[in-house]
């Protein structure tokens, strides 16, 4: 109520303080989970350059099949991939990939492999293979891409469970920036200023807002379409209830048809590159990245080819042919769905990236940096605040753990791309001794003064960034040492902060 | 925190309660309206969130988030029971 008073006496419309006082309770708390789904989502853009820095190994051929028809020629040097049938037939023969129902994955997301996808009771059967000579990597071998993407998809826990919290993360980064927002008075101010000079514990919170408000746009796009992919789901159950009567089945085939079950026997179909051809006739300017196949070789058999639609707005279209004879059995189509289709098929493409190339990608690298330096200014912040009375527990427990987070992604990041021979952070092992050393390191550094766990983790980027440098490899150079100058900058404003909290502690108490 | 959590769950039960209304009441075509419902419930939510955080009297607020979720539920189940 007091609040209330206040704000009626500022003549503000808005409750300023409850937001600001939300914005710091809940950000600090949420800090290390937070920090966990940003940094590996950041990372995660680059899965498929990922997976290649990991295994560099692979002479690897073009990236989609739309090149392997005898019109457009590969480069001279590279040599010509394999046909989408003939790499099936060797997934089927020599890697035993033998289920009934499968998906391939093409294209960027993971890089110039080709995926086998198959999901039997739950258990995930994952089989990478080399669209040139038709080797698979080693099983035994886990891949750092696809635990950095699981971690960001689901933190590692069973599939529900995780993509809820993950969701539920989302709406909450989604309230932290808007509650970030509305918390201040002069917002347009806060666009442009940024006060060096006035003490190092202005420019900090000036920072802090600067970039919060720059990259509001983003950091709100990304939480809000994030939220929904993990919490899509549960919408999804609640509007089966609503229109097919609860059930959820009803649903999915209303949108993407039904697959008849097999029937038994061998049947001969017509071949993948056929039908592959067939859907990239189907829509103008149609790019194929899934290609799904039900029933193998049954008289039963449906292959649907997943893709997006790039003719300005992008939409997720999908067609299913009978492999039989060669007819289409069944189109989503979201052109034709109104506003809702439109506006629906966005949001994955929005928030993966993929409707552009590299640039696009290095475009939101650089956003989410700038999402993280909010991030962690914020911190910086609070730790100016309390520094006279010293945090409480909680807060001591969360601010050690973000830091730990930051020192173990460094760490990790490093091992999986840059140092792949000394251990494979992939392993989920191997990723818990490293954050047990890094949550290790951060409560050694606190308690012995020693160097801070995120100097090291950014110190420890840029010494990486250098090596790959030395490569040639300059996208992995340029995000590690971007991101390592990152911590490194954040530390600098906290150090800065700390030397300009004690000249200011001095000057009230003259005062 | 024990308050935010509570906004934050009455707040997401009103978001698919406001999402139900709009997938059986709006005069779209089915698909449209679902598709649209998806995308929105989380914009709604978020404004819900705010509001509740910005009048900062939480027991009138749970009290009024409550009268609204039981007035939406009545809505829905009339709709489900005497609808087309």
């Amino acid at each position: 109520m007091d609040l209330k008073k206040q704000n009626k006496k500022n003549g503000t419309a808005v409750n300023i303080k409850s937001f600001t006082k939300v914005h710091r309770k809940v950000g600090v708390f949420f800090m290390p989970l937070l920090l966990v789904i940003v940094i590996t989502g950041a990372w995660s853009l680059f899965r498929a350059e990922l997976l290649q820095w990991q295994f560099p190994h692979f002479e690897l051929g073009e990236s989609s099949f739309q090149f392997t028809s005898a019109e457009s020629k590969p480069a001279p040097e590279s040599k010509p991939r394999k046909s989408l049938q003939e790499l099936v037939n060797i997934a089927r023969d020599e890697h035993g990939f033998v289920y009934s129902g499968f998906s391939i994955h093409d294209k960027e997301r993971y890089g110039d492999f080709v995926l086998f996808f198959n999901k039997t009771d739950g258990v995930e059967n994952m089989l990478f293979m080399d669209p040139v000579s038709g080797e698979a990597l080693d099983a035994s071998q886990a891949s750092f891409s696809e635990t950095v993407y699981d971690l960001h998809l689901k933190l590692l826990l069973p599939s529900s469970i995780g993509k809820y919290l993950v969701g539920l993360m989302g709406l909450l980064l989604m309230y932290l920036v808007f509650t970030g927002f509305l918390a201040h008075k002069n917002i347009g101010k806060n666009f442009v200023q940024l006060r060096v000079h006035k003490g190092r514990q202005i420019f900090a919170t000036d920072l802090h807002k600067l970039l919060g408000n720059w990259s509001l746009l983003f950091s709100g796009l990304m939480s809000i379409t994030g939220a929904l992919l993990g919490l899509f789901s549960i919408v999804l159950l609640v509007l089966a209830m609503a229109a097919y009567g609860g059930d959820v089945k009803a649903l999915f085939a209303d949108f993407l048809g039904t697959q008849p079950k097999a029937v038994g026997g061998v049947a001969d179909f017509i071949s993948l590159d056929s039908l592959y051809q067939l859907a990239q006739q189907q829509w103008e300017g149609y790019k194929i990245s899934t290609i799904e196949i039900h029933n193998y070789a049954d008289p039963a058999m449906r292959v649907t080819f997943e893709g997006e639609l790039m003719n300005g707005f992008i939409t997720q279209q999908h067609v299913t042919y009978d492999a039989i004879n060669g007819g289409v059995t069944f189109v989503t189509d979201f052109t034709d769905k109104g506003a809702g289709g439109y506006m629906y098929s966005a949001l994955p493409s929005l928030h993966f990236a993929s409707f552009g190339g590299a640039w696009l990608k290095l475009i939101y690298w650089f956003l989410t940096l700038a999402l993280l330096l909010v991030m962690v200014t914020g911190i910086t912040i609070k730790s100016l605040r309390l520094r006279d009375k010293g945090f409480s527990t909680s807060d001591l427990i969360v601010t050690q753990l973000s830091q730990a987070v930051i020192l173990a992604a460094s760490i990790a990041v490093v091992f999986g791309v840059v140092f792949t021979e000394l251990m494979n952070p992939g392993d989920y092992t191997t990723l818990g001794l490293i954050t047990l050393v890094a949550v290790v390191y951060t409560l050694m550094s606190n308690k012995f003064k020693w160097l801070s766990s995120v100097t090291i983790a950014g110190w420890i980027l840029v010494l990486a960034g250098i090596v790959v440098a030395f490569k040639g490899e300059v996208l992995l150079m340029a995000l590690c040492l971007t991101l390592g100058l990152i911590w490194l900058f954040s530390q600098k404003v906290g150090s800065m902060v700390n030397k300009a909290n004690l000249s200011s502690n001095k000057q009230s108490s003259t005062k | 925190m024990l308050r935010t959590f509570n906004t934050t769950i009455m707040a997401f039960l009103l978001a698919i309660a406001f999402s139900m209304i709009i997938v059986l009441f709006l005069p779209f075509e089915l698909h449209n309206r679902l598709l649209l419902t998806v995308v929105f419930v989380a914009p709604i939510w978020l404004g819900i969130a705010l509001w509740v955080t910005q009048k900062n009297n939480m027991k009138r607020m749970l009290a009024y988030l409550t009268i609204a979720l039981i007035v939406m539920v009545g809505l829905i189940a009339a709709r489900l029971v005497y609808g087309s």
